[in-house]
């Protein structure tokens, strides 16, 4: 659009205006400089390489389709064998709020037993276990009591 | 698509580490002070004796008297009761049998025997690659015998443990164990020892006619059927099922089935309701990692100072077997 304006401009202008504006400073100087430059012949081995190189690029790139069609099946696979094992593997509980008397209650056991091992060694016997006797009488003759009823 | 063998493999590699651990703890005894590594040694020993044990429950201190006969890797331990008989322990170096007279059964179990040295050896090395200090004192007497004294105290300046020792024989006589806060939680002390004391053969023996004979195992059974748990375990004879446990937290009841593969320990406790791990892992000794999954309902815990990858491929192994 504004080389058209320009063009348009320079249309309605006469050939005495155009002479001045052809030698104006600013003109002779960029004539100046355009003269100056050297007429370099065609580089043609420039030319060859940039042809090599083009060459290699679209072997590359065939290439790479090539390794994607290979390993795109086996990437599914792996792929559906991680979801399986997610699937399988039994998975950490998830994190819940609780109040905490089962954890407590839990770690205290653990610590006890630990600790009566650690010390006693051979000697630790489970005290309560003696008494575990009693609750499996307990629950044998409900279960007897129940039966008769 | 059986996942078993791939567990092995990689529980095989997690548990490689035990032996080489071994190599390292042997290396840090060698700078203990002699009469405590003839402690860590004394397990051939022959006598018989009177102990006191004191350990602390929960809030509650427990206290008995144990008479004790042992004989190189053979043991025998009755628990004095005020009135009739009280529970007998008896270890040939690789079983042990636990006598309930309450419920007229012996119990079958993995041989503990040098355990508790073996443990305190492990300790003792961690404690000096920690830089603890190791004292030593005049323990004075104890049993009637005069003893040394280790005392560790960890690099806060805490006093952890107190170990009174006989220098001539290697016999721990008397130890304390202090908690985090340097607060008493266990020990036992020797009132009678007895190096010279005949013992006879039958002292090994467990003569109760008519008491039934069952297993860890059975009894693990035993215990999920009553509380109403599905018979959950460990299948493979790799982890080794030392001991089992019933506890109550609140209204529910939980099982803690303690295991053993290698000098390694953990253990797999069944429970009802949720459970919240990092918790468990917070209330728990500060190396401790928890692993837990479902099953059939029932919330599962593997608990160990093992790290949390182990514990998950442990958790692989859970089968519910046929009781």
């Amino acid at each position: 659009m504004k080389h058209e304006k320009e063009v348009d401009e320079m249309q309605g202008r006469t050939e005495s205006e155009l002479d001045a504006l052809l030698e104006s400073s600013e003109q002779i100087s960029i004539h100046r400089l355009v003269a100056s430059l050297k007429d370099e012949p065609i580089d043609l081995a420039r030319r060859s390489r940039l042809n090599e190189r083009v060459l290699q690029m679209a072997h590359r790139s065939e290439r790479r389709r090539k390794l994607f069609r290979i390993w795109s099946p086996t990437l599914g696979l792996g792929a559906a064998a991680a979801l399986t094992l997610v699937l399988i593997v039994p998975r950490q509980a998830s994190v819940t709020v609780t109040n905490g008397a089962q954890e407590a209650a839990i770690a205290t056991t653990l610590k006890d037993d630990s600790v009566a091992k650690d010390v006693e060694g051979a000697g630790v016997i489970d005290m309560d276990a003696e008494q575990e006797s009693n609750a499996e009488a307990f629950t044998k003759n409900a279960d007897r009591a129940d039966d008769g009823q | 698509m059986s996942c078993r063998p791939i567990c092995a493999v990689f529980a095989t590699l997690a548990f490689a580490s035990v032996g080489s651990a071994q190599i390292g703890n042997r290396a840090q005894l060698a700078t203990a002070p002699d009469f405590l590594r003839n402690a860590l040694n004394a397990g051939g020993l022959s006598y018989t004796g009177t102990r006191t044990v004191e350990f602390l429950t929960g809030q509650r201190w427990r206290t008995h008297t144990e008479y004790v006969t042992h004989q190189g890797a053979r043991t025998r331990i009755e628990v004095a009761v005020a009135r009739g008989k009280g529970p007998v322990a008896v270890e040939d170096g690789t079983q042990r049998w636990e006598y309930f007279p309450g419920r007229n059964e012996i119990e079958q179990l993995p041989a503990r025997n040098d355990d508790s040295i073996r443990r305190l050896a492990g300790q003792v090395a961690s404690h000096i690659r920690e830089r603890w200090t190791i004292g030593q004192e005049d323990g004075g007497e104890v049993a009637g015998i005069a003893t040394k004294l280790a005392v560790f105290t960890d690099r806060r300046g805490v006093v952890r443990e107190r170990l009174y020792i006989d220098p001539q024989t290697g016999m721990i006589l008397k130890r304390i164990v202090y908690d985090l806060a340097g607060a008493e939680k266990a020990g036992f002390r020797y009132e009678t020892i007895d190096y010279t004391a005949s013992i006879p053969e039958q002292a090994f023996a467990l003569n109760f006619p008519g008491a039934k004979v069952v297993t860890v195992h059975e009894r693990l059974s035993r215990i999920q059927r009553r509380l109403g748990f599905f018979t959950n375990r460990l299948r493979s004879s790799r982890y080794r099922l030392d001991s089992v446990k019933e506890f109550k937290a609140g209204t529910e009841n939980g099982i803690a089935q303690f295991y053993s593969i290698g000098d390694r320990k953990f253990a797999v406790v069944q429970t009802r309701g949720p459970l919240d791990p990092g918790k468990l892992r917070q209330l728990s000794s500060p190396k401790t990692n928890v692993y837990t999954c479902q099953r059939n309902g029932e919330t599962i815990a593997i608990v160990g100072e093992i790290d949390e990858r182990s514990l998950e491929e442990i958790s692989r192994d859970l089968t519910q077997v046929n009781p």
